[in-house]
């Protein structure tokens, strides 16, 4: 599958707001001292185009931070948000993903992209998002051991079920390509949907065309 | 270029099709009262389908892998038209994925033990229902000839040829799903049943002579959602 029109919004906040967050296993990554919050919107295609009516083009939001368990690091999801009531519920039943509804809708005007997002998950914290967001550069990869690395260059995401049990899976993709960025948050309930107040640290900003991703088998740990 | 995300889909392999004629009132027996059996010179359909699903994606994440499945399917026309499939059983060897059959996509699944045994080119496949109830399935069968499309206006074309599926939600919900997927690519099968009362407990013990066999090595389908009629 495709990952586009990603942004990359993040905030570092003290180690120990994320490290009471986390499930039991899971260690706080950190840069420069700091633990970090990202919000995370894409759109999500397919690199097979086929004449099906099944398939569409859908955005995703996540809020996440970066942990380490045995030593490998990756992404944390605190919440998947997407607009697809049936893949949410097979994701929920069938592995316990932290996926809600919502109703989504994006417009791209020129190279900004409009994004709403409105959870209609039930028995889940209410979360409005509306955004805009437009790179303001060229694209490239990040370098070594710099913070955009640290933030982007993940290949393994981890997610907790009700009870706690950690689930980690491999993905697979080139490097990111990443441009300086822009973005405008009119509404994000991200925070307060997780338990965390809205951090007041500066926020760094990327933004990605998009890549190929192959996503490998969930497993359990432990 | 890129295209739509099926935010669903599952890729099926070692699919074994039996399907035996039968009368359309045996059929119409076994269906909601809403959809009308579907024929092809007045005859009516029951298969078997013995599969592997290999893998079970949502959002482009393997959730399940290596998951053995029987279907028990006949066909029919819904209201409007169109050609669809009405399953009588779905068994599979993983029990969420069962449940989620049964409270998401509204289907007749239940959690099975399937034993599949594979020698040179020959597989045989016996389900055994795990609720107790004699419900037996045996199949041994045996790829012939070449994979091809089916040639329109074909028995094959009306047996294989359906992207949707009817099913009955809550307070008699009439519903229509639907799948996405290239054309089939199936060759003839040299396929024998050993053992069938998991036909009976689908409703249907008619089923006589020898069944026409289709086997397909794999395919990867979408899985729409269910609409209401």
């Amino acid at each position: 599958m495709e990952w586009r029109n990603v942004l990359f919004a993040h905030w570092p906040v003290p180690v120990e707001t994320v490290a009471r967050s986390l499930p039991e296993g899971l260690s706080v990554d950190t840069f420069d001292g700091s633990a970090w919050l990202g919000v995370v919107p894409f759109r999500m295609a397919d690199i097979r185009p086929r004449g099906s009516p099944i398939g569409r083009s859908f955005y995703e939001l996540n809020l996440r931070t970066y942990v380490t368990l045995d030593g490998q690091p990756g992404v944390y999801f605190y919440n998947l948000d997407a607009d697809d009531r049936l893949g949410v519920a097979v994701a929920r039943r069938l592995f316990r993903l932290p996926y809600y509804r919502a109703r989504m809708t994006a417009h791209r005007d020129g190279s900004r992209t409009r994004l709403q997002s409105v959870r209609t998950h039930p028995d889940a914290p209410d979360v409005r998002f509306r955004a805009s967001f437009e790179p303001t550069g060229l694209p490239e990869p990040a370098r070594d051991d710099s913070l955009a690395a640290f933030l982007t260059e993940r290949y393994r995401f981890y997610v907790a079920d009700d009870r706690g049990r950690i689930y980690f899976a491999d993905i697979d993709h080139p490097p990111w390509d990443l441009q300086p960025a822009t973005v405008t948050f009119d509404h994000n309930d991200l925070f307060a949907a997780s338990g965390f107040d809205t951090p007041d640290s500066e926020r760094i900003v990327h933004f990605s065309p998009g890549l190929d991703v192959t996503a490998g088998r969930l497993h359990r740990h432990g | 270029m890129s295209g739509p995300l099926r935010p669903l889909s599952i890729t099926l392999s070692d699919v074994c099709f039996l399907h035996w004629p039968v009368a359309p009132a045996a059929v119409r027996a076994v269906l909601p009262n809403w959809a009308e059996p579907d024929t092809m010179d007045d005859t009516a359909w029951v298969s078997v389908l013995s599969l592997s699903i290999d893998r079970f994606d949502a959002f482009g994440v393997p959730v399940r892998e290596r998951v053995e499945s029987v279907a028990v399917r006949t066909y029919v026309q819904t209201p409007s038209g169109d050609r669809a499939v009405a399953f009588l059983s779905l068994d599979v060897t993983d029990r969420l994925v069962a449940d989620a059959l049964r409270t998401l996509f509204h289907l007749p699944a239940s959690h099975v033990d399937v034993r599949r045994r594979r020698q040179d080119s020959r597989t045989e496949v016996v389900l055994r229902r795990r609720d107790g109830a004699d419900a037996r399935l045996g199949v041994t069968f045996e790829p012939t000839g070449t994979p091809t499309t089916t040639a329109p206006d074909t028995l094959a074309a009306f047996l294989l040829d359906r992207e949707r599926y009817v099913t009955t939600g809550p307070l008699e919900t009439r519903l229509v799903g639907s799948v996405g997927h290239p054309p089939w690519r199936v060759q003839p099968a040299d396929a024998a049943v050993t053992e069938t009362t998991l036909l009976d407990a689908a409703g249907v013990d008619s089923l006589d002579g020898e069944p026409l066999a289709h086997y397909s090595p794999s395919v990867e389908m979408g899985v729409g959602v269910l609409e209401p009629l």
